[in-house]
């Protein structure tokens, strides 16, 4: 195996041209930041990787934070890797080349820690890829004082039990801050190593168990009844607490300004700020939404400095603002508006993912018209039915939704999308077959707006019901459902106008039982990467029936993760791990889900999450305006707080005899919708 | 939709394009550009359209594995400015691997490079110490009359004979071992008659080693030095290099395929995962 960057270097300069795509392993790009490796970093070197390949890996912005941080301290080193395409991979076995770094192409060994990002679960075999290429032992246990501390941070961490077997210590929550706090304890560590005071890698687990929001697997123990359900989960160390509490921080950090501008073509090709981190709507299927509470706004100030500075340092052509929900960022038309107003005359265009409908203004339609280079528009209803939306708490009208397309269509946009989700619990057939009868309005209002031009993309996933999110007990729907349902919507969908793409059955299986599965889990994704599953996100390399075999030499079932209700009172794999929002309230949205009753978008009405509580001394020292749960503190009452939360309303079809605190239907209020600014009605039912 | 630019100045740059940049191809190129000249806060022209493109127009587009070592590009601004401080800034914005080698004003109306491109000169870096036959294989291949090689475009396959593209090919030998060999190329770039090097070196049977292709100047007609280069050659328009099978079966195919794809309903299908990643929503 090379060692050296020299070596490294001159045999990519003999293999590179043979491999698809080289510029994703030379790095050199715009911005990346090359420190002198044997300068004065004193306190380590960090190594983040992205167990995916470059162009998904280099759009990503949480890596992106983690890195402008590190290596903004004098003391501190970052560099980049990103795991390679099966192509390349067998070049660097052939030719003995290590996993390097994109910046100074030393072999991953040479850093002190690894931090991995776990955005989403398809990639977890990649992790694996990653570690042995870099010739790190793969099971933490089998690791010893010479191999870097390998952590892992992301929402994939809120579960980390399928991925505990290989991970030193997993990350839950927001890492701006804690990330020093673990190299910190890394560094002191390797200190008393080297002093001879420290002679385990149980020890450095223990200080990182110390660190909050860190959790050590190798730290609990899980007990399992005879039936497979989980009996209990405890630690077995005193340094490990029995639950980890997610970490926040109480004000966004500023902005990342100095983005690494790629040479080649990545997914999301532009400058990204991040104009609010959490959600207040409480849709019942989002992970995000539950995980990523309490919600912080960062100031439109803020955010207008770091549009200039990114032009200056980037040069991009497109800037998008990014959070959960961007048209219910409080500023939202005044920031669109000054950007517009200060860039507009350079063709800067505006991304603004993630629009609400209930939230989406005329006025703020009008400012996107001005500097768009994009033909489309998309909108998530996810459900095409009242009643459906009202049970995953994502209340929308249909009639609405028509409203709104009609405006866009005529403000010159040819195509709009559409995300639905099937699968979700109480959907009967005419849920599903609603979808094809939206989408065919949808384009009928076109039609009548824009004439031949008009055009729908129609995008349906199905539900994976995910940890920390009141759909958690809930069952994944069976394969041959799904692919009926498919047909169903293939058939009402057909037009040579409508554009309809579904998720692979197979492929939402793989999620499900990635993101639901306990830590014996750890040896299928082992024994799976073993039989040689690779990229499994990548249609073209997802091997399903490795995973079947995996599974079966494992003596476990993937349907058993899958296909089986959970009991509310069942333990589950990620009852240890905290997102700070309550399991009461988690199973008092279930049981709203099943009667319709919906709650408010809690901006206005706060329905007692459990954030407030958890993170109360947060709250009081930060700025009203920076965090949008109600004040703590005498005299500070901006919203109810229910202690036995009531929904707004429930659903008719439902529950004839519940009654909310409304006794009707009423539409989310928070700035005015398109349609209700139109028609300058109350309410539409 | 924005409205078209005003054009104000033209502006002609040399530049290096090198090895940091080798493995880009050309469209990564484009952008790469569009930003360094957008990182300058010069009043870049663009051209009209839904999906505003800046006036960048290259002279002959670089490939992936290539380096370059005297390319040109011309792109244009709203607004003239001094063609020393436009060097200036944009030096400061590039991205390292680009050097600006010179930057003048032309005026407005000039023809586009690329119509008036004769040719090109390139160096084939190969590593291979155990090659011994270098000046040999240069030599057989010069001394054949027809290479006929199989391309695709758009889909299909055709024929076309490279040995009247090339115009000159030398071979250096590498002068201590670990050095490495070089080929010296000429070759004309005409439309629909363009000599490619890496078909060049996989004639040479080389294409298998470690190799760094360079191009290290293109000739103009415009330019009389370059043209009287040129004068002594040959040149072979595409008719001449076309095999006539190919020629023939291509214009019936291109009749009677086009109106049947143009009347293709959307294909249905799963979602792919690059497209997935690629919006914002999930």
């Amino acid at each position: 195996m090379l060692t050296t960057p020299a070596a490294i270097t001159s045999v990519l300069n003999r293999v590179l041209p043979q491999v698809s795509v080289p510029a994703r392993y030379t790095g050199g790009e715009l911005n990346s930041i090359v420190k002198d490796w044997d300068g004065p970093v004193s306190r380590g070197k960090v190594a983040f990787a992205f167990p995916d390949v470059y162009e998904l890996g280099g759009s990503n912005l949480g890596l992106m934070v983690l890195y402008d941080l590190v290596n903004k301290r004098s003391d501190w080193l970052a560099e980049r890797v990103y795991c390679p395409w099966p192509d390349f991979e067998d070049v660097m076995r052939r030719e003995g080349i290590p996993l390097y770094s994109l910046e100074t192409r030393h072999p991953l060994r040479d850093f002190d820690v690894i931090g991995f990002s776990l955005p989403y679960e398809q990639l977890y075999t990649n992790v694996l890829t990653m570690l042995d290429l870099a010739d790190i032992p793969l099971r933490t246990s089998a690791r010893d004082l010479n191999d870097p501390l390998v952590v892992a941070g992301g929402s994939g961490c809120f579960n980390p039990e399928p991925m505990s077997a290989f991970f030193d210590a997993m990350i839950i929550g927001e890492g701006e801050e804690v990330i020093f706090e673990v190299l910190e304890a890394h560094a002191a560590w390797r200190r008393d190593v080297q002093a001879g005071t420290s002679r385990s890698r149980r020890e450095l687990w223990r200080r990182l168990a110390a660190v909050p929001g860190v959790y050590v697997p190798e730290l609990y123990q899980v007990l399992h009844h005879e039936d497979g359900r989980i009996a209990r989960i405890r630690a077995v160390d005193p340094a490990a607490p029995a639950q980890v509490m997610k970490r926040i921080v109480k004000v966004l950090p500023p902005p990342v300004t100095r983005f690494i501008v790629p040479f080649i073509d990545t997914v999301h090709n532009r400058a990204a700020i991040e104009i609010m981190r959490g959600c207040t709507r409480g849709c019942r299927f989002c992970q995000a939404g539950m995980i990523f509470r309490p919600l912080r706004e960062r100031p439109v100030e803020e955010v207008l400095q770091a549009v200039d500075e990114m032009i200056e340092h980037c040069g991009f052509e497109e800037v998008s603002f990014l959070s959960l929900s961007s048209s219910d960022y409080t500023y939202v038309e005044e920031l669109v508006r000054a950007v517009v107003e200060k860039h507009g005359h350079r063709r800067l265009s505006i991304g603004l993912p993630s629009l609400r409908i209930e939230s989406f203004s005329v006025g703020l339609m009008e400012l996107l018209e001005k500097g768009r280079r994009r033909p489309g528009f998309t909108f998530a209803p996810e459900a095409a039915t009242d009643r459906l939306r009202d049970v995953i708490n994502k209340p929308i009208a249909s009639t609405e939704l028509l409203e709104t397309a009609a405006e866009v269509y005529s403000r010159g946009w040819t195509t709009i999308k559409l995300y639905f989700m099937i699968g979700h619990p109480t959907q009967t057939d005419e849920d599903v077959e609603a979808i094809g009868e939206l989408g065919q309005a949808v384009l009928a209002v076109g039609r009548e707006k824009i004439g031949r031009r008009a055009r729908v993309r129609v995008g349906v996933s199905t539900l994976v019901p995910k940890p920390h999110t009141p759909f958690q007990w809930v069952p994944l729907e069976r394969e041959a459902q799904i692919r009926r349902h498919v047909d169903i919507l293939k058939a009402r969908l057909r037009d040579r106008h409508i554009n309809f793409t579904w998720n692979d059955p197979r492929e939402t299986m793989l999620e499900t039982f990635l993101t639901r599965g306990d830590r014996r889990l750890s040896n299928v994704i082992l024994r799976a990467w073993e039989l040689g599953c690779r990229l499994d996100a990548w249609g073209e390399h997802f091997r399903f029936d490795l995973w079947q075999r995996a599974f079966e030499e494992c003596g476990l079932e993937m349907e058993w993760y899958a296909y089986r209700p959970r009991e509310l009172d069942e333990v589950l794999p990620w009852d240890h791990i905290s997102a700070g929002v309550n399991k009461e309230f988690l199973q008092a949205e279930y049981i709203n889900a099943y009667q319709g009753g919906v709650v408010d978008d809690c901006r206005e009405h706060c329905f007692s999450c459990g954030i407030l509580g958890h993170f109360r001394e947060e709250r009081r020292d930060t700025a009203d305006a920076d965090w949008c749960c109600p004040p703590l503190g005498r005299d500070k009452k901006r919203q109810p707080v229910d202690i036995v939360p009531v929904p707004l309303y429930f659903n008719q079809d439902m529950s004839p005899d519940l009654e909310g605190q409304f006794p009707e239907r009423v539409p989310q209020r928070r700035h005015g919708t398109v349609a209700r600014v139109l028609a300058d009605v109350p309410d539409s039912d | 939709m924005h409205s078209p630019s005003a054009l104000a100045q033209r502006i002609r740059v040399t530049y290096a394009r090198g090895d940091a940049l080798r493995f880009i191809s050309h469209q990564d190129e484009f952008r790469m550009w569009e930003r360094a000249l957008r990182r300058t806060h010069m009043p870049l022209a663009y051209k009209n359209g839904f999906n505003p493109q800046p006036h960048i127009l290259f002279a002959a587009p670089l490939g992936l594995g290539f380096s370059g070592r005297r390319e040109l590009m011309d792109f244009r601004l709203e607004e003239a400015m001094p063609p020393a401080e436009i060097q200036d800034r944009l030096a400061a914005a590039m991205p390292p691997g680009v050097e600006i080698r010179e930057l003048v004003e032309i005026p407005l109306q000039t023809p586009a490079l690329t119509n008036s491109i004769l040719g090109a000169d390139y160096v084939l870096r190969v590593d291979s110490p155990d090659l011994m036959d270098g000046a040999q294989r240069v030599a057989e291949l010069l001394t054949q009359r027809e290479i006929w090689r199989t391309r695709q475009r758009k889909g299909r396959t055709y024929q076309y004979n490279l040995r009247p593209l090339i115009h000159a090919l030398t071979y250096r030998a590498p002068a201590s071992p670990s050095d490495w060999h070089e080929f010296h190329l000429r070759v004309q770039m005409l439309q629909g008659a363009t000599g490619r090097p890496d078909e060049v070196l996989d004639e040479l049977g080389l294409a298998p080693h470690a190799h760094v292709l360079e191009r290290v100047r293109l000739y103009f007609s415009t330019l009389p030095d370059d043209a009287a280069v040129f004068a002594p050659y040959a040149l072979a328009s595409q008719a001449d290099v076309t095999h006539p099978d190919s020629l023939g079966s291509s214009r019936r195919r291109k009749r009677r395929e086009r109106p049947r794809a143009a009347r293709k309903e959307p294909e249905q299908r799963p979602q792919e995962f690059g497209a997935k990643a690629a919006d914002e929503f999930r």
